[in-house]
Protein backbone atom coordinates (compact mmCIF):
# COMPACT_ATOMS: atom_id res chain seq x y z
CA UNK A 1 0.00 0.00 0.00
CA UNK A 2 2.79 2.41 0.88
CA UNK A 3 4.37 1.67 -2.49
CA UNK A 4 1.19 2.80 -4.27
CA UNK A 5 0.83 6.08 -2.34
CA UNK A 6 4.55 6.76 -2.79
CA UNK A 7 4.15 6.22 -6.54
CA UNK A 8 1.20 8.62 -6.70
CA UNK A 9 3.29 11.35 -5.03
CA UNK A 10 6.19 10.84 -7.43
CA UNK A 11 3.84 10.80 -10.45
CA UNK A 12 2.20 14.04 -9.24
CA UNK A 13 5.61 15.71 -8.94
CA UNK A 14 6.48 14.71 -12.52
CA UNK A 15 3.12 16.05 -13.73
CA UNK A 16 3.86 19.36 -12.00
CA UNK A 17 7.28 19.58 -13.62
CA UNK A 18 5.64 19.02 -17.03
CA UNK A 19 3.08 21.72 -16.21
CA UNK A 20 5.95 24.03 -15.25
CA UNK A 21 7.38 23.54 -18.74
CA UNK A 22 4.05 24.54 -20.26
CA UNK A 23 4.16 27.73 -18.18
CA UNK A 24 7.74 28.62 -19.11
CA UNK A 25 8.55 31.88 -20.84
CA UNK A 26 10.99 32.66 -23.63
CA UNK A 27 13.29 29.68 -23.09
CA UNK A 28 16.49 31.73 -22.83
CA UNK A 29 19.09 31.47 -20.04
CA UNK A 30 17.38 34.12 -17.88
CA UNK A 31 14.11 32.23 -18.04
CA UNK A 32 15.85 28.91 -17.34
CA UNK A 33 17.80 30.12 -14.27
CA UNK A 34 15.54 32.82 -12.74
CA UNK A 35 12.18 32.47 -14.57
CA UNK A 36 12.75 35.90 -16.17
CA UNK A 37 11.98 37.44 -12.76
CA UNK A 38 8.28 36.83 -13.37
CA UNK A 39 7.16 34.39 -10.65
CA UNK A 40 4.20 35.38 -8.49
CA UNK A 41 4.15 35.69 -4.69
CA UNK A 42 2.93 32.16 -3.92
CA UNK A 43 5.56 30.37 -6.01
CA UNK A 44 8.37 32.60 -4.71
CA UNK A 45 7.16 31.93 -1.17
CA UNK A 46 7.32 28.16 -1.55
CA UNK A 47 10.58 28.27 -3.48
CA UNK A 48 12.26 30.48 -0.88
CA UNK A 49 10.96 28.69 2.17
CA UNK A 50 11.89 25.26 0.80
CA UNK A 51 14.79 24.85 3.18
CA UNK A 52 12.56 25.22 6.27
CA UNK A 53 11.06 21.81 5.56
CA UNK A 54 13.87 20.27 3.57
CA UNK A 55 14.75 16.65 4.12
CA UNK A 56 17.81 17.93 6.00
CA UNK A 57 15.73 19.89 8.49
CA UNK A 58 13.03 17.24 8.91
CA UNK A 59 15.51 14.39 9.51
CA UNK A 60 18.21 16.59 11.06
CA UNK A 61 15.93 18.30 13.57
CA UNK A 62 14.39 15.04 14.79
CA UNK A 63 17.84 13.48 15.07
CA UNK A 64 19.28 16.48 16.91
CA UNK A 65 16.43 16.64 19.43
CA UNK A 66 16.67 12.88 19.94
CA UNK A 67 20.42 13.07 20.60
CA UNK A 68 20.88 16.47 22.25
CA UNK A 69 17.47 17.74 23.43
CA UNK A 70 16.57 21.41 23.96
CA UNK A 71 20.01 22.93 23.21
CA UNK A 72 19.90 21.54 19.68
CA UNK A 73 16.31 22.70 19.19
CA UNK A 74 17.36 26.20 20.26
CA UNK A 75 20.16 26.45 17.73
CA UNK A 76 18.22 24.88 14.88
CA UNK A 77 14.96 26.79 15.26
CA UNK A 78 16.80 29.97 16.25
CA UNK A 79 18.81 30.29 13.06
CA UNK A 80 15.94 29.45 10.72
CA UNK A 81 13.61 31.80 12.58
CA UNK A 82 16.09 34.69 12.48
CA UNK A 83 16.89 34.19 8.81
CA UNK A 84 13.45 35.63 8.01
CA UNK A 85 14.05 39.10 9.53
CA UNK A 86 17.47 39.11 7.83
CA UNK A 87 15.77 38.28 4.55
CA UNK A 88 13.10 40.88 5.29
CA UNK A 89 15.83 43.53 5.17
CA UNK A 90 18.33 42.05 2.69
CA UNK A 91 16.25 40.18 0.10
CA UNK A 92 14.41 43.20 -1.41
CA UNK A 93 17.69 45.15 -1.56
CA UNK A 94 19.29 42.18 -3.34
CA UNK A 95 16.35 42.06 -5.75
CA UNK A 96 16.74 45.77 -6.54
CA UNK A 97 20.50 45.45 -7.04
CA UNK A 98 20.02 42.36 -9.20
CA UNK A 99 17.41 44.06 -11.37
CA UNK A 100 19.58 47.18 -11.73
CA UNK A 101 22.65 45.18 -12.78
CA UNK A 102 20.85 42.47 -14.79
CA UNK A 103 22.27 39.78 -12.49
CA UNK A 104 21.24 36.14 -12.61
CA UNK A 105 23.74 34.75 -10.08
CA UNK A 106 25.43 35.83 -6.88
CA UNK A 107 28.75 36.22 -8.72
CA UNK A 108 27.08 38.49 -11.32
CA UNK A 109 26.49 41.04 -8.54
CA UNK A 110 30.19 41.10 -7.70
CA UNK A 111 31.21 41.43 -11.35
CA UNK A 112 28.74 44.27 -11.90
CA UNK A 113 29.63 46.24 -8.77
CA UNK A 114 33.38 45.69 -8.49
CA UNK A 115 34.19 45.21 -12.20
CA UNK A 116 36.69 42.43 -11.42
CA UNK A 117 36.90 39.09 -13.23
CA UNK A 118 39.16 37.69 -10.51
CA UNK A 119 36.63 38.48 -7.78
CA UNK A 120 33.79 37.06 -9.87
CA UNK A 121 35.68 33.78 -10.29
CA UNK A 122 36.69 33.61 -6.61
CA UNK A 123 33.09 34.21 -5.48
CA UNK A 124 31.78 31.59 -7.93
CA UNK A 125 34.46 29.06 -6.93
CA UNK A 126 33.79 29.66 -3.22
CA UNK A 127 30.06 29.12 -3.73
CA UNK A 128 30.51 25.97 -5.81
CA UNK A 129 33.08 24.47 -3.41
CA UNK A 130 30.87 24.89 -0.36
CA UNK A 131 27.71 23.82 -2.20
CA UNK A 132 29.29 20.49 -3.18
CA UNK A 133 28.43 18.61 0.05
CA UNK A 134 24.81 19.75 -0.13
CA UNK A 135 23.97 17.45 -3.04
CA UNK A 136 25.35 14.44 -1.23
CA UNK A 137 23.41 15.44 1.88
CA UNK A 138 20.12 15.32 -0.05
CA UNK A 139 20.91 11.86 -1.43
CA UNK A 140 21.94 10.61 2.03
CA UNK A 141 18.56 11.79 3.35
CA UNK A 142 16.72 10.16 0.47
CA UNK A 143 18.47 6.82 1.08
CA UNK A 144 17.79 7.07 4.80
CA UNK A 145 14.05 7.61 4.23
CA UNK A 146 13.75 4.76 1.75
CA UNK A 147 15.70 2.38 4.00
CA UNK A 148 13.10 2.83 6.72
CA UNK A 149 10.38 1.43 4.41
CA UNK A 150 12.43 -1.80 4.00
CA UNK A 151 12.08 -1.97 0.23
CA UNK A 152 14.66 -4.10 -1.53
CA UNK A 153 16.38 -1.28 -3.38
CA UNK A 154 20.11 -0.63 -3.15
CA UNK A 155 21.41 2.85 -2.21
CA UNK A 156 23.07 3.09 -5.64
CA UNK A 157 19.75 2.49 -7.42
CA UNK A 158 17.96 5.02 -5.23
CA UNK A 159 20.61 7.68 -5.70
CA UNK A 160 20.69 7.00 -9.45
CA UNK A 161 16.91 7.27 -9.76
CA UNK A 162 16.93 10.49 -7.70
CA UNK A 163 19.67 11.99 -9.84
CA UNK A 164 17.83 11.06 -13.05
CA UNK A 165 14.58 12.56 -11.84
CA UNK A 166 16.21 15.79 -10.68
CA UNK A 167 18.01 16.18 -13.98
CA UNK A 168 14.74 15.55 -15.81
CA UNK A 169 12.92 18.26 -13.82
CA UNK A 170 15.68 20.80 -14.37
CA UNK A 171 16.03 20.03 -18.09
CA UNK A 172 12.27 20.28 -18.54
CA UNK A 173 11.58 23.65 -17.00
CA UNK A 174 14.64 25.12 -15.27
CA UNK A 175 13.86 26.89 -12.00
CA UNK A 176 10.11 26.73 -12.63
CA UNK A 177 10.18 22.96 -12.01
CA UNK A 178 11.34 23.13 -8.35
CA UNK A 179 9.06 26.17 -7.88
CA UNK A 180 5.91 24.26 -8.85
CA UNK A 181 6.94 20.96 -7.26
CA UNK A 182 7.84 22.70 -4.00
CA UNK A 183 4.14 23.57 -3.50
CA UNK A 184 3.26 19.86 -3.53
CA UNK A 185 6.30 18.99 -1.43
CA UNK A 186 5.46 21.49 1.30
CA UNK A 187 1.78 20.55 1.47
CA UNK A 188 2.76 16.88 1.84
CA UNK A 189 5.48 17.47 4.40
CA UNK A 190 3.33 19.72 6.56
CA UNK A 191 0.54 17.11 6.52
CA UNK A 192 3.05 14.36 7.29
CA UNK A 193 4.62 16.22 10.18
CA UNK A 194 1.28 17.16 11.74
CA UNK A 195 -0.06 13.60 11.34
CA UNK A 196 3.11 11.99 12.69
CA UNK A 197 3.44 14.43 15.59
CA UNK A 198 -0.21 14.10 16.59
CA UNK A 199 -0.05 10.31 16.42
CA UNK A 200 3.15 10.34 18.48
CA UNK A 201 1.56 12.54 21.14
CA UNK A 202 -1.55 10.35 21.35
CA UNK A 203 0.55 7.18 21.47
CA UNK A 204 2.66 8.57 24.30
CA UNK A 205 -0.48 9.15 26.31
CA UNK A 206 -2.15 12.45 27.09
CA UNK A 207 -1.97 14.39 29.34
CA UNK A 208 1.22 13.10 30.95
CA UNK A 209 3.13 12.92 27.68
CA UNK A 210 6.10 14.86 28.90
CA UNK A 211 7.35 15.11 32.41
CA UNK A 212 9.03 18.27 33.63
CA UNK A 213 12.73 17.82 34.15
CA UNK A 214 15.16 20.26 35.80
CA UNK A 215 16.94 22.58 33.36
CA UNK A 216 20.39 21.32 32.43
CA UNK A 217 23.39 23.33 33.60
CA UNK A 218 24.66 25.02 30.43
CA UNK A 219 28.25 26.31 30.45
CA UNK A 220 28.77 29.88 29.14
CA UNK A 221 31.07 28.52 26.44
CA UNK A 222 28.26 26.40 25.00
CA UNK A 223 25.91 29.39 25.08
CA UNK A 224 28.46 31.44 23.16
CA UNK A 225 28.79 28.73 20.54
CA UNK A 226 25.01 28.45 20.12
CA UNK A 227 24.57 32.23 19.84
CA UNK A 228 27.47 32.69 17.41
CA UNK A 229 26.22 29.80 15.27
CA UNK A 230 22.69 31.22 15.19
CA UNK A 231 24.06 34.60 14.08
CA UNK A 232 26.30 33.02 11.45
CA UNK A 233 23.68 30.76 9.94
CA UNK A 234 20.74 33.18 10.06
CA UNK A 235 22.72 35.51 7.82
CA UNK A 236 24.26 32.69 5.78
CA UNK A 237 20.88 31.18 4.88
CA UNK A 238 19.86 34.41 3.12
CA UNK A 239 22.97 34.81 0.97
CA UNK A 240 23.49 31.31 -0.39
CA UNK A 241 23.65 31.28 -4.22
CA UNK A 242 20.34 29.43 -4.49
CA UNK A 243 18.59 31.83 -2.07
CA UNK A 244 19.84 34.80 -4.11
CA UNK A 245 18.68 33.16 -7.37
CA UNK A 246 15.24 32.52 -5.85
CA UNK A 247 14.99 36.23 -4.93
CA UNK A 248 15.76 37.08 -8.57
CA UNK A 249 12.79 34.97 -9.74
CA UNK A 250 10.34 37.37 -8.04
CA UNK A 251 8.37 40.00 -9.89
CA UNK A 252 8.87 42.76 -7.31
CA UNK A 253 10.96 43.70 -4.28
CA UNK A 254 7.78 44.50 -2.39
CA UNK A 255 6.53 40.94 -2.86
CA UNK A 256 9.85 39.55 -1.63
CA UNK A 257 9.69 41.60 1.59
CA UNK A 258 6.00 40.86 2.21
CA UNK A 259 6.60 37.11 1.85
CA UNK A 260 9.27 37.21 4.57
CA UNK A 261 6.72 38.44 7.14
CA UNK A 262 4.63 35.28 6.84
CA UNK A 263 7.49 32.78 6.76
CA UNK A 264 8.04 32.29 10.52
CA UNK A 265 4.38 31.24 10.87
CA UNK A 266 5.22 28.41 8.54
CA UNK A 267 7.54 27.02 11.24
CA UNK A 268 4.60 26.19 13.50
CA UNK A 269 4.99 22.54 12.48
CA UNK A 270 8.24 22.24 14.45
CA UNK A 271 6.41 21.38 17.72
CA UNK A 272 5.11 18.27 15.93
CA UNK A 273 8.61 17.33 14.78
CA UNK A 274 9.77 17.77 18.37
CA UNK A 275 7.01 15.43 19.56
CA UNK A 276 8.05 12.74 17.07
CA UNK A 277 11.66 12.85 18.31
CA UNK A 278 10.55 12.76 21.95
CA UNK A 279 8.21 9.85 21.20
CA UNK A 280 11.07 7.79 19.74
CA UNK A 281 13.30 8.62 22.69
CA UNK A 282 10.77 8.02 25.45
CA UNK A 283 9.50 4.79 23.89
CA UNK A 284 13.10 3.55 23.69
CA UNK A 285 12.64 2.50 20.04
CA UNK A 286 15.73 0.90 18.48
CA UNK A 287 17.30 3.47 16.14
CA UNK A 288 19.65 1.78 13.70
CA UNK A 289 21.11 5.05 12.36
CA UNK A 290 20.88 8.58 13.77
CA UNK A 291 19.15 9.90 10.62
CA UNK A 292 16.33 7.34 11.03
CA UNK A 293 14.57 8.99 14.01
CA UNK A 294 11.89 10.81 12.02
CA UNK A 295 10.96 7.87 9.80
CA UNK A 296 11.01 5.48 12.77
CA UNK A 297 8.46 7.72 14.48
CA UNK A 298 6.38 7.80 11.30
CA UNK A 299 6.49 4.06 10.58
CA UNK A 300 5.61 3.26 14.20
CA UNK A 301 2.61 5.57 14.41
CA UNK A 302 1.08 5.96 10.92
CA UNK A 303 -0.73 3.45 8.64
CA UNK A 304 1.15 2.08 5.58
CA UNK A 305 -0.59 4.33 3.01
CA UNK A 306 0.40 7.40 5.06
CA UNK A 307 3.98 6.11 5.33
CA UNK A 308 4.15 6.05 1.53
CA UNK A 309 2.94 9.65 1.33
CA UNK A 310 5.44 10.78 3.98
CA UNK A 311 8.27 8.98 2.18
CA UNK A 312 7.15 10.49 -1.13
CA UNK A 313 7.03 13.97 0.43
CA UNK A 314 10.52 13.49 1.90
CA UNK A 315 11.87 12.17 -1.41
CA UNK A 316 10.61 15.09 -3.50
CA UNK A 317 11.75 17.44 -0.73
CA UNK A 318 15.30 16.17 -1.19
CA UNK A 319 15.04 16.46 -4.95
CA UNK A 320 13.54 19.97 -4.90
CA UNK A 321 16.41 21.25 -2.75
CA UNK A 322 18.82 19.38 -4.98
CA UNK A 323 17.32 20.98 -8.10
CA UNK A 324 17.72 24.42 -6.51
CA UNK A 325 21.37 23.71 -5.73
CA UNK A 326 21.94 22.40 -9.26
CA UNK A 327 20.40 25.53 -10.76
CA UNK A 328 22.71 27.64 -8.59
CA UNK A 329 25.88 25.70 -9.42
CA UNK A 330 25.20 25.37 -13.17
CA UNK A 331 25.29 29.08 -14.09
CA UNK A 332 28.07 29.82 -11.56
CA UNK A 333 30.26 27.56 -13.69
CA UNK A 334 28.88 28.11 -17.19
CA UNK A 335 28.28 31.86 -16.83
CA UNK A 336 30.77 33.12 -14.24
CA UNK A 337 33.73 30.74 -14.32
CA UNK A 338 33.64 29.96 -18.05
CA UNK A 339 33.26 33.45 -19.37
CA UNK A 340 31.96 34.42 -22.80
CA UNK A 341 29.58 31.54 -23.60
CA UNK A 342 26.51 32.36 -25.69
CA UNK A 343 23.04 32.31 -24.14
CA UNK A 344 22.48 28.77 -25.42
CA UNK A 345 26.02 27.81 -24.39
CA UNK A 346 25.30 28.90 -20.83
CA UNK A 347 22.17 26.76 -20.66
CA UNK A 348 23.78 23.68 -22.23
CA UNK A 349 26.98 24.17 -20.20
CA UNK A 350 24.95 24.44 -17.00
CA UNK A 351 23.11 21.21 -17.82
CA UNK A 352 26.42 19.39 -18.35
CA UNK A 353 27.71 20.73 -15.01
CA UNK A 354 24.45 19.73 -13.31
CA UNK A 355 24.67 16.22 -14.76
CA UNK A 356 28.23 15.75 -13.52
CA UNK A 357 27.37 17.22 -10.11
CA UNK A 358 24.39 14.89 -9.70
CA UNK A 359 26.44 11.85 -10.64
CA UNK A 360 29.24 12.70 -8.22
CA UNK A 361 26.81 13.49 -5.38
CA UNK A 362 24.83 10.29 -5.96
CA UNK A 363 27.99 8.21 -6.07
CA UNK A 364 29.25 9.83 -2.86
CA UNK A 365 25.99 9.22 -1.02
CA UNK A 366 25.64 5.63 -2.20
CA UNK A 367 29.01 4.85 -0.67
CA UNK A 368 28.77 6.85 2.50
CA UNK A 369 26.41 7.33 5.43
CA UNK A 370 26.88 10.38 7.61
CA UNK A 371 25.03 12.65 9.97
CA UNK A 372 23.84 15.66 8.04
CA UNK A 373 24.58 18.18 10.76
CA UNK A 374 28.35 17.93 10.20
CA UNK A 375 28.11 18.79 6.51
CA UNK A 376 25.60 21.52 7.26
CA UNK A 377 28.14 23.25 9.53
CA UNK A 378 30.93 23.24 6.95
CA UNK A 379 28.54 24.60 4.33
CA UNK A 380 27.81 27.77 6.30
CA UNK A 381 31.45 28.38 7.24
CA UNK A 382 32.23 29.16 3.61
CA UNK A 383 28.94 30.69 2.50
CA UNK A 384 29.06 33.40 5.14
CA UNK A 385 32.40 34.73 3.83
CA UNK A 386 30.54 36.30 0.89
CA UNK A 387 28.72 38.64 3.31
CA UNK A 388 31.20 41.58 3.61
CA UNK A 389 31.57 41.97 -0.17
CA UNK A 390 27.83 41.64 -0.67
CA UNK A 391 27.13 44.27 1.98
CA UNK A 392 29.60 46.64 0.27
CA UNK A 393 27.78 46.11 -3.05
CA UNK A 394 24.33 46.55 -1.49
CA UNK A 395 25.38 49.82 0.15
CA UNK A 396 27.00 51.03 -3.09
CA UNK A 397 30.35 51.61 -1.38
CA UNK A 398 33.59 51.68 -3.34
CA UNK A 399 36.16 49.20 -2.02
CA UNK A 400 39.05 47.64 -3.93
CA UNK A 401 38.02 44.22 -5.38
CA UNK A 402 41.44 42.91 -4.33
CA UNK A 403 40.58 43.65 -0.69
CA UNK A 404 37.23 41.84 -1.03
CA UNK A 405 39.04 38.86 -2.60
CA UNK A 406 41.72 38.86 0.12
CA UNK A 407 39.06 39.04 2.86
CA UNK A 408 37.09 36.19 1.33
CA UNK A 409 40.11 33.90 0.96
CA UNK A 410 41.42 34.73 4.45
CA UNK A 411 37.98 34.18 6.00
CA UNK A 412 37.58 30.82 4.26
CA UNK A 413 41.06 29.67 5.22
CA UNK A 414 40.72 30.65 8.86
CA UNK A 415 37.20 29.26 9.32
CA UNK A 416 37.90 25.91 7.69
CA UNK A 417 41.34 25.66 9.34
CA UNK A 418 39.90 26.25 12.81
CA UNK A 419 37.07 23.81 12.12
CA UNK A 420 39.37 20.99 11.04
CA UNK A 421 41.75 21.67 13.94
CA UNK A 422 38.77 21.52 16.32
CA UNK A 423 39.53 24.99 17.70
CA UNK A 424 36.88 27.45 18.86
CA UNK A 425 38.44 30.63 20.28
CA UNK A 426 36.36 31.55 23.34
CA UNK A 427 33.65 29.13 22.22
CA UNK A 428 32.84 31.23 19.14
CA UNK A 429 31.90 29.41 15.93
CA UNK A 430 34.96 29.27 13.59
CA UNK A 431 32.89 30.67 10.73
CA UNK A 432 32.20 33.84 12.71
CA UNK A 433 35.92 34.18 13.57
CA UNK A 434 36.72 33.91 9.85
CA UNK A 435 33.99 36.42 9.06
CA UNK A 436 35.45 38.84 11.63
CA UNK A 437 38.89 38.74 10.00
CA UNK A 438 37.31 38.99 6.54
CA UNK A 439 35.25 42.04 7.56
CA UNK A 440 38.32 43.63 9.19
CA UNK A 441 40.33 43.37 5.96
CA UNK A 442 37.47 44.91 3.97
CA UNK A 443 36.97 47.69 6.56
CA UNK A 444 40.68 48.60 6.60
CA UNK A 445 40.70 48.76 2.77
CA UNK A 446 37.57 50.94 2.78
CA UNK A 447 39.05 53.33 5.37
CA UNK A 448 42.35 53.49 3.48
CA UNK A 449 40.53 54.30 0.24
CA UNK A 450 38.42 57.04 1.83
CA UNK A 451 41.49 58.63 3.50
CA UNK A 452 43.33 58.57 0.12
CA UNK A 453 40.30 60.17 -1.58
CA UNK A 454 40.48 63.08 0.86
CA UNK B 1 -3.47 22.67 -9.20
CA UNK B 2 -3.17 26.02 -10.91
CA UNK B 3 -0.78 28.54 -9.42
CA UNK B 4 -0.63 31.97 -10.95
CA UNK B 5 2.75 33.20 -12.09
CA UNK B 6 1.79 36.83 -12.26
CA UNK B 7 -0.57 37.75 -9.47
CA UNK B 8 1.07 40.59 -7.65
CA UNK B 9 0.69 44.31 -7.41
CA UNK B 10 4.24 45.05 -8.54
CA UNK B 11 3.54 48.73 -9.13
CA UNK B 12 3.31 49.59 -5.41
CA UNK B 13 6.51 50.92 -3.86
CA UNK B 14 8.72 48.98 -1.46
CA UNK B 15 8.26 50.29 2.11
CA UNK B 16 11.26 52.40 3.14
CA UNK B 17 14.23 50.82 4.96
CA UNK B 18 14.69 53.25 7.87
CA UNK B 19 16.76 52.92 11.08
CA UNK B 20 13.57 52.53 13.15
CA UNK B 21 12.30 49.87 10.78
CA UNK B 22 15.65 48.03 11.15
CA UNK B 23 15.44 48.14 14.94
CA UNK B 24 11.88 46.79 15.01
CA UNK B 25 12.11 44.38 12.08
CA UNK B 26 15.61 43.01 12.67
CA UNK B 27 17.03 44.02 16.07
CA UNK B 28 13.95 43.16 18.09
CA UNK B 29 13.58 39.63 16.66
CA UNK B 30 17.27 38.94 17.45
CA UNK B 31 16.76 40.20 20.99
CA UNK B 32 13.61 38.15 21.48
CA UNK B 33 14.94 34.89 20.04
CA UNK B 34 18.48 34.89 21.43
CA UNK B 35 17.80 36.78 24.67
CA UNK B 36 14.71 34.73 25.45
CA UNK B 37 16.40 31.43 24.70
CA UNK B 38 19.39 32.22 26.93
CA UNK B 39 17.05 33.33 29.72
CA UNK B 40 14.66 30.39 29.57
CA UNK B 41 17.20 27.60 29.10
CA UNK B 42 18.13 27.99 32.76
CA UNK B 43 14.52 27.77 33.91
CA UNK B 44 13.12 24.50 35.29
CA UNK B 45 9.69 23.20 34.41
CA UNK B 46 7.51 22.54 31.43
CA UNK B 47 5.25 24.71 29.25
CA UNK B 48 2.54 22.81 27.31
CA UNK B 49 4.78 19.75 27.48
CA UNK B 50 7.93 21.48 26.22
CA UNK B 51 11.04 22.78 28.02
CA UNK B 52 10.58 26.56 28.64
CA UNK B 53 13.34 27.58 26.20
CA UNK B 54 11.82 25.50 23.40
CA UNK B 55 8.33 26.77 24.18
CA UNK B 56 9.68 30.33 24.00
CA UNK B 57 11.05 29.71 20.50
CA UNK B 58 7.67 28.35 19.46
CA UNK B 59 6.13 31.59 20.76
CA UNK B 60 8.71 33.55 18.75
CA UNK B 61 7.30 31.99 15.59
CA UNK B 62 4.34 34.32 16.15
CA UNK B 63 6.21 37.24 17.77
CA UNK B 64 8.79 37.59 14.96
CA UNK B 65 6.19 38.06 12.18
CA UNK B 66 4.47 40.63 14.40
CA UNK B 67 7.78 42.56 14.63
CA UNK B 68 8.21 42.42 10.85
CA UNK B 69 4.60 43.45 10.23
CA UNK B 70 5.09 46.51 12.48
CA UNK B 71 8.36 47.30 10.67
CA UNK B 72 6.56 47.01 7.32
CA UNK B 73 3.89 49.42 8.57
CA UNK B 74 6.56 51.85 9.84
CA UNK B 75 8.27 51.70 6.43
CA UNK B 76 5.00 52.40 4.65
CA UNK B 77 4.22 55.36 6.88
CA UNK B 78 7.66 56.77 6.05
CA UNK B 79 7.24 56.07 2.31
CA UNK B 80 3.83 57.84 2.28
Amino acid sequence: MEFLSFGVVIAASIALAVYARVRRGSGNARDFFVASGQLGGLLVFFLTIGETYSIGSVLGFSTGVYLHGAAFAGWFMGYILLSYPVGFVLAPLLWQLGRRTGSMTLADIFRAHFGSRLLEIVVAANAVAFLLPLGQTQFTGLISVMRSLHWHVTPAMLAGAGAGMTFGWVALAGVRAPAYVSVLKDVLLVLAIVAGGSAALLATGLPAAYVATPAAVVPARQDLFVVSTIMLQSLGLCITPQAVAFVFTARSARMVRRNQILMPLYMLMFPFLYMIAQFVRKRGLAVSSANDVFMLGVTTTLPPWMQGIVAGGCAISALVILAGVCLAIGPLVSRNMLHGLSDRGQRVGAQVVIGVYLLLSAAGAAGLGSIMVTLNNLYYLGMIQIAPGLLVALCGWRVSPLAITAGLVAGDGLAVGLYWAGLMPGGVNPGLVGLGVNALIVAVAALHRSSCAR
Amino acid sequence: MRVSDTSDNAREALPATTPLMLVVGLGLPYGLVIGGFLLFEHVDGVVFGFPPAVAWLFACMVLVPVCMAVAWWLGRVRAD
